[in-house]
């Protein structure tokens, strides 16, 4: 270049750095081989007698017509991605009837096997869903495109994946999880429906990225002297590549989830102590946690505190006298009372529910299912809250009908034609409406409102003076507001997701005295029998995990934490109560925000507490 | 195969198939009658290569080109049976062409 710029002289020096200039700015803006010879082709016909500025204007239509057909080309690639990701809730809910029955039955496999192995089955779905697409579309053009090469589609596939985990553990931190973690993905719960139009954002830009990478958008040129079994090993080469960084993204998605090491998990009672604060301190720090916690031994409380904010906006702290919404910790209270009224004749277990619910709409469910199986959740009556097959999220049905849903009768009105899902007493499946028709149950066998029984027989029995059910235009004094981080990433209160009141399934409040409370009333048998407390705690039927399920409680001793008791979860609501080895630890852990603020800390003690006791 | 990628295939068997950028474009440009863009030349060449119908391969390099190597155009037999096809094609279709008067075809 400098050659033919001293040789033009002075004026033509000026003019040839104009054109330099402009080959320079092409090899940078444009890649590819015809770059080259472009460059080449523009500085040839400039010597010969084209001016300064016709050479711009080629420049200029040069990187537009290439990015013209570079866009025009991937449009196809890029519709079909969209297109393809649609089908995608159709694939998620066949999957979900195929991988999480084998996952269930394996909860013990130590670390990487049971995270390895979880993730896997997370990421199955979509990445098959995936591959499946890139197939379908290779299948379909591959006649068209005549370099079309195995090898070249081998490299697309690792692609895909480079995009899909990086974005989805992107999607899972911008929609609040505190760690992003890949093996939240095998919990189907994650996807409906909060996330299902992100979760797509991934899937689409998957495939696209692996179509993308498949397609050879320029020809590759021969070189003298260069052989063209290169290419193919180059290929081979940049698939080996692709691949190897797939594997070390994956190990890296992986490693989060290795357990902490160092942190004891046993000791003694002043040592659970210390560790339980350093914890709770640590997950206040980092806004995974808000709530009170209390956990006592032989009756005597040896930890009670409370951390963080009841009320954001005004700055209130959560006090032990904070009013918390508890979830589905409810049905501990309506299965004492079923029991009650068990234990004082009114009504027999193994009766069906028709029995007592006279004119129940659907009459297969009112003659098939007990009170047994309402009690620990195998009467296949479906659910109300969750959406279908995804515990933990809410249903768009029940976002829909929140607000008219105010009386048991309501409920039964709106759900009560459904027939039962599966034969019923022949598995677990959790089931809210249940629970709301154990609640229309004890309305009709005690002739009292469901709230007033409660309150009477179990709250005012217990001591528990600050639980109640109240609608929420009514909140009781102290009832702190539930944060969640569900659909926007970004904390904000829950209230556009609450029922209108608590219901026999869930969403009284309670503070940890009053849990505390109620736990002392069962050992000492103020509200049911010693036969009847046993039976009210035993488990009953299998859960997927976390052991049996009892009467409204769960029971973990089979999962090896020697514990029964009952989670609640909502947005912007978690709560764990336990009551572990034989009552003689008793805690209860309530936070207002997201699960799983409080069960982390509740399954941190449980696991404490039978764990010290094992070793001693 | 658009008419552009017809036209291009037809000027680098009319230079002899074997054939650079720049005497590509300066014929292109003069049997339409109007400038071509090179860029968008090469773009249709990239496709044309990618289908198969035309093989590139780099040659020499001269000083005028700043050093940068030529890219050689030949059209393979797959375009030259391409050709054939379209023509017999375009050709059973003239013939319907109705003539304006005034104006010869």
């Amino acid at each position: 270049m400098e050659v033919i710029a001293i040789r033009e002289g002075k004026s033509g020096m000026k003019r040839s750095w104009a054109v330099v200039f402009a080959a320079w700015t092409l090899e940078h803006l444009l890649r590819g081989p015809r770059t080259e010879a472009l460059c080449g082709d523009l500085l040839e016909e400039f010597h010969s007698e084209r001016s300064v500025l016709w050479c711009w204007r080629q420049l200029v239509s040069a990187v537009a017509s290439s990015a013209w057909f570079a866009t025009a080309g991937r449009i196809p690639a890029l519709i079909f991605s969209v297109a393809w990701t649609m089908l995608y809730p159709a694939w998620h809910s066949l999957c979900g009837r195929i991988i999480p029955a084998p996952l269930g039955t394996v909860t013990t496999l130590p670390w990487p096997v049971l995270p390895v192995l979880e993730i896997a089955c997370g990421i199955l779905p979509a990445m098959s869903f995936v591959w499946m697409g890139c197939l379908l579309l290779t299948l379909v053009r591959s006649r068209g495109i005549q370099n079309w090469t195995v090898i070249g589609s081998v490299a697309g596939l690792p692609a895909s994946l480079h995009v899909l985990l990086p974005s989805t553990l992107w999607l899972l931190f911008r929609c609040g999880q505190p760690r992003p973690n890949l093996t939240f993905l095998a919990h189907a719960d994650f996807y409906f429906p909060f996330h299902l139009f992100p979760i797509s954002l991934p899937l689409a830009a998957s495939l696209l990225a692996a179509l993308l990478s498949m397609d050879e958008t320029t020809p590759r040129v021969a070189r003298r002297r260069r052989i063209p079994q290169r290419l193919v090993s180059g290929k081979i080469a940049r698939t080996m590549q692709m691949w190897g960084l797939g594997i070390v993204l994956a190990i890296t998605c992986g490693a989060q989830t290795m357990p902490i090491q160092g942190a004891p998990s046993r000791g003694t009672d002043a040592e659970l102590v210390a560790a339980l604060q350093k914890k709770l301190d640590d997950a206040t720090k980092a806004d995974r946690f808000s709530g009170a916690v209390m956990l006592a031994k032989n009756g005597r409380p040896i930890f009670a505190r409370a951390y963080g904010l009841e009320n954001r906006e005004k700055g209130i702290p959560n006090s032990l006298s904070t009013r918390f919404r508890i979830g589905s910790m409810s049905k501990m209270f309506t299965a004492v009372a079923v029991l009650q009224l068990a234990q004082a004749n009114k009504l027999r277990l193994d009766e069906p529910m028709g029995t007592y619910l006279i004119g129940y709409p659907n009459k297969e469910l009112a003659t098939q299912v007990t009170i047994a199986d309402l009690l620990d959740n195998s009467g296949g009556t479906g659910d109300v809250v969750n959406a279908p097959g995804h515990h933990g999220v809410l249903s768009a049905d029940f976002l829909a009908h929140r607000a008219q849903l105010r009386t048991i009768e309501d409920y039964v009105r709106l759900y009560g034609d459904r027939a039962p899902n599966f034969k019923p007493g022949s598995r677990f499946e959790y089931s809210n409406f249940g629970f709301i028709l154990l609640g229309a149950v004890i309305e009709k066998v005690s002739g009292e409102n469901y709230y007033d029984y409660v309150r009477r027989h179990i709250y005012q029995r217990a001591g528990m003076h600050s639980s109640g059910s109240e609608p929420e235009n009514q909140e009781p004094p102290n009832l702190s507001i539930g944060y969640t981080r569900y659909g926007t990433g970004q904390l904000h209160p829950d209230t556009d997701t609450l029922p209108w009141r608590g219901a026999p399934d869930g969403g009284s409040y309670s503070t940890v005295g009053d849990l505390l409370a109620f736990a002392a009333a069962l050992r000492n048998h103020r509200l049911l029998d010693a036969h009847y407390t046993e039976l009210l705690t035993t488990g009953k039927i299998d859960m997927p995990v976390n052991g049996r399920y009892a009467y409204g409680f769960m029971d973990h001793r089979s999962a090896g934490i020697q514990c029964v008791g009952h989670a609640g979860a909502w947005p912007g609501t978690n709560t764990d109560f336990e009551m572990c080895l034989d009552s003689r630890y008793v805690y209860a852990v309530l936070s207002n925000m997201d699960p799983p603020s409080a069960e982390q800390i509740g399954f941190f003690i449980g696991n404490w507490v039978t764990q010290s006791v094992t070793t001693r | 195969m658009s008419e552009f990628e017809l036209m291009i295939l037809l000027v680098i068997l009319r230079l002899d198939n074997q054939v650079y950028g720049v005497p590509l474009a300066r014929e292109l440009s003069r049997i339409r009658g109007s400038e071509v863009s090179v860029g968008s030349v090469y773009a249709s060449l990239d496709r044309l290569e990618l289908k198969g119908f035309i093989v590139s391969s780099m040659g020499e390099s001269t000083p005028e080109r700043g050093g940068r190597a030529k890219r050689y155009f030949r059209v393979t037999r797959e375009g030259l049976l391409c050709l054939h096809e379209t023509r017999a094609t375009l050709n059973k279709l003239w013939k319907s062409l109705p003539s304006v008067k005034g104006n010869p075809a």
